[in-house]
């Protein structure tokens, strides 16, 4: 069996801002219909390897490839039909209707679909993010859990094989949270790379095909949930005693922390 | 999977029925504008003048040559200044808002006027073919250098906070009004006073020739600007978000920077400091129409036109027999919509940030 080719593929990549590493000899390899999920404590350089992988920020040290070919090198809109990025906060400056943003998801494929085609992405995308009766609100009137919805639904529209997440389920609620992660499995059952950022260890354990580690800048394990998510390798690197328990059908690992 | 109920999209009717008003008003301040004035005017002979410069002989075409003079060398560059100056202020502001992805960024506010101007007198003063394209050029360059600075000094990430832009107007207002003190101070009397009044704005003693400087820049502004509409709406989501859906967003800023002092400049060299134009009339648009850039900037074009002619035609009318300064009039109208402005924002945000 011979593997696929990686859709991103970063090498020994270092980044340094202002004087400080950032990020130090990371390796990371991402496959088509995977998803991948970057965990580890705050501040230590999960949203900056994404900005890295998105081409944002172009690696000091290293390379970062995107399809094969480096990252930093695509035209901004041949980029825009490869990647979509979530970030963080989402913020509008005008008060655009739901339909409005999620309709912009489309903007990189303008003269390369019909319109029916952009209808139906659009369709997809509100469905999966379930904001579909949100299309004729204002954004800005909205609650930061919709917000974070109605972002998500515009990253799902952009419908590119590499589909980067920062923190998509940080504000939503339980069921939410749920539902967003099943899209997220779908679309990588599509054959689309995922690379999302979750702090929720369990959530990573439950959805993620490997986990990836990101400890002060260098990745410090990477491999299956099981391999990654161990009980001793928490407690290090988050200085917090855990017991992982194994619940459920199908059985999936559930990290809590010893009180 | 089925197609997403239509009504996600703006009313389209709504857009309609305000674009047809729009031009009424236009029209309706157009007739009014011309009919008015010293001397008496009918309404059939504006439309038989019009016609007739069209190549459209009819009897409606005034007969009496001091009227058929009046309207074609004194009343009708005027209006088409009105027009063209109104439209240009509106379309900039419009696209300063998008570039500085904040509703009271504006021309004037923020001191590329200021910047204009001081360009604009030190032509007047230092005698660069003071009625042409010298000051006009000056102009633009002065309100590109006020826009570049306001530009490098108060984005932060794409955006910029309501104190930083206002504090940053401040600064530059103060440092133009420095230098134009120094380019009175130089002047002698004669142009001391041109600048003098020509800074309050007005648009009495337009000719044809400064017309057709400010109707091409305007039209060329206007066009490129309706062209860059979509990639400014996805500017709105933030310079990074844009730039992950495939904008080139230092070039998209460039080039509306060099719209924004263009059209800026072109109008003060002509018209002198008009404020607010370009606050009042997109937050207006935007209000009806939404925020959507494609229908915004052509509305702002036309709400701006009319507005500018309606301000012109009140300035020449309320006093009798004197030209009140335009820009004290739209000061007068835009300063309280401007505070009021504020004061909703502040509440919204809970501050002054």
């Amino acid at each position: 069996m011979t593997t696929p080719a990686p859709l991103i593929e970063l090498t020994s990549v270092g980044l340094a801002l202002d004087g400080r590493a950032i990020l130090k000899n990371v390796s990371l390899q991402v496959f088509p219909g995977e998803v991948l999920a970057l965990v580890g404590p705050n501040g230590a350089g999960k949203s900056s390897l994404l900005s890295v992988m998105s081409g944002d920020v172009p690696a000091t040290t290293g390379r970062a490839l995107l399809q094969g070919r480096d990252v930093s090198k695509y035209r901004v809109d041949e980029a825009a039909r490869q990647r979509a990025v979530l970030m963080q906060s989402n913020e509008v400056s005008f008060p655009f209707t739901v339909w409005e943003i999620v309709e912009m998801g489309r903007a990189p494929w303008a003269r390369t679909t019909s319109l029916a085609d952009d209808n139906e992405a659009i369709a997809e995308a509100l469905e999966k993010a379930d904001v579909r009766h949100l299309v004729e609100r204002r954004f800005n009137q909205l609650s930061g859990g919709e917000r974070a919805r109605v972002s998500l639904a515009r990253v799902l529209a952009q419908r590119t094989p590499a589909v980067l997440l920062d923190e998509p389920t940080a504000a939503l609620d339980l069921k939410h949270q749920e539902s967003v992660m099943k899209t997220v499995r779908e679309i990588a059952g599509q054959g689309r790379a995922v690379v999302v950022v979750v702090h929720d260890l369990s959530v990573a354990a439950g959805y993620a095909d490997r986990v990836a580690m990101v400890v002060d800048g260098k990745i410090a394990a990477v491999g299956s949930p099981r391999e990654v998510i161990t009980a001793e390798r928490v407690s290090e690197v988050y200085g917090v005693a855990v017991d992982i328990e194994t619940v459920g059908s199908p059985a999936r690992p559930v990290i809590l922390p010893q009180r | 999977m089925s197609v997403p109920p239509p009504a996600g999209r703006r009313p389209r009717l709504r857009s309609i029925v305000l674009s047809l008003s729009l031009v009424a008003v236009l029209i309706l301040a157009v007739m009014i504008s011309a009919v008015m004035g010293q001397l008496d005017v009918s309404p059939g002979d504006v439309v038989g003048s019009i016609l007739s410069w069209m190549g459209i002989p009819t009897s409606l075409a005034p007969t009496d040559p001091v009227v058929s003079a009046t309207l074609e060398v004194v009343r009708f560059p005027r209006i088409v200044m009105a027009l063209s100056v109104g439209a240009a202020l509106a379309v900039a502001g419009a696209l300063m808002q998008a570039v500085f992805g904040n509703p009271l960024a504006e021309p004037g506010v923020v001191g590329v006027s200021s910047g204009a101007a001081l360009g604009a007198s030190t032509a007047i003063v230092f005698g660069i073919s003071a009625a042409g394209g010298g000051v006009a050029l000056l102009a633009f360059l002065g309100g590109l250098g006020a826009t570049l600075l306001v530009y490098a000094v108060a984005r932060a990430g794409g955006r910029t906070e309501v104190v930083t832009l206002l504090l940053t107007g401040i600064a530059i207002n103060a440092f133009a009004q420095a230098g134009l003190a120094f380019v009175l101070f130089l002047a002698d009397t004669a142009s001391r006073e041109q600048i003098v009044f020509w800074q309050l704005g007005s648009l009495a003693g337009s000719v044809w020739s400064e017309v057709l400087i400010v109707l091409p820049v305007l039209l060329l502004g206007t066009i490129l600007a309706v062209l860059m509409a979509h990639r400014l709406d996805l500017l709105a989501l933030g310079e990074r978000n844009a730039r992950h859906l495939g904008v080139d967003v230092e070039q998209l800023r460039i080039i509306a920077i060099v719209l924004v002092a263009l059209l800026t400049g072109v109008a003060v060299a002509f018209a002198g400091i008009i404020a607010f134009v370009g606050l009042v009339v997109p937050h207006i648009i935007r209000m009806a129409l939404g925020p959507s850039h494609r229908g915004l900037l052509i509305a702002s074009a036309v709400g701006g036109g009319a507005l500018l002619a309606i301000a012109d035609l009140l300035t020449r009318t309320i006093v009798q027999g004197a030209d009140l300064p335009i820009g004290m009039l739209t000061a007068l109208v835009g300063g309280p919509f401007f505070f009021g402005l504020l004061y909703q924002q502040r509440r919204r945000s809970g501050g002054w940030a």
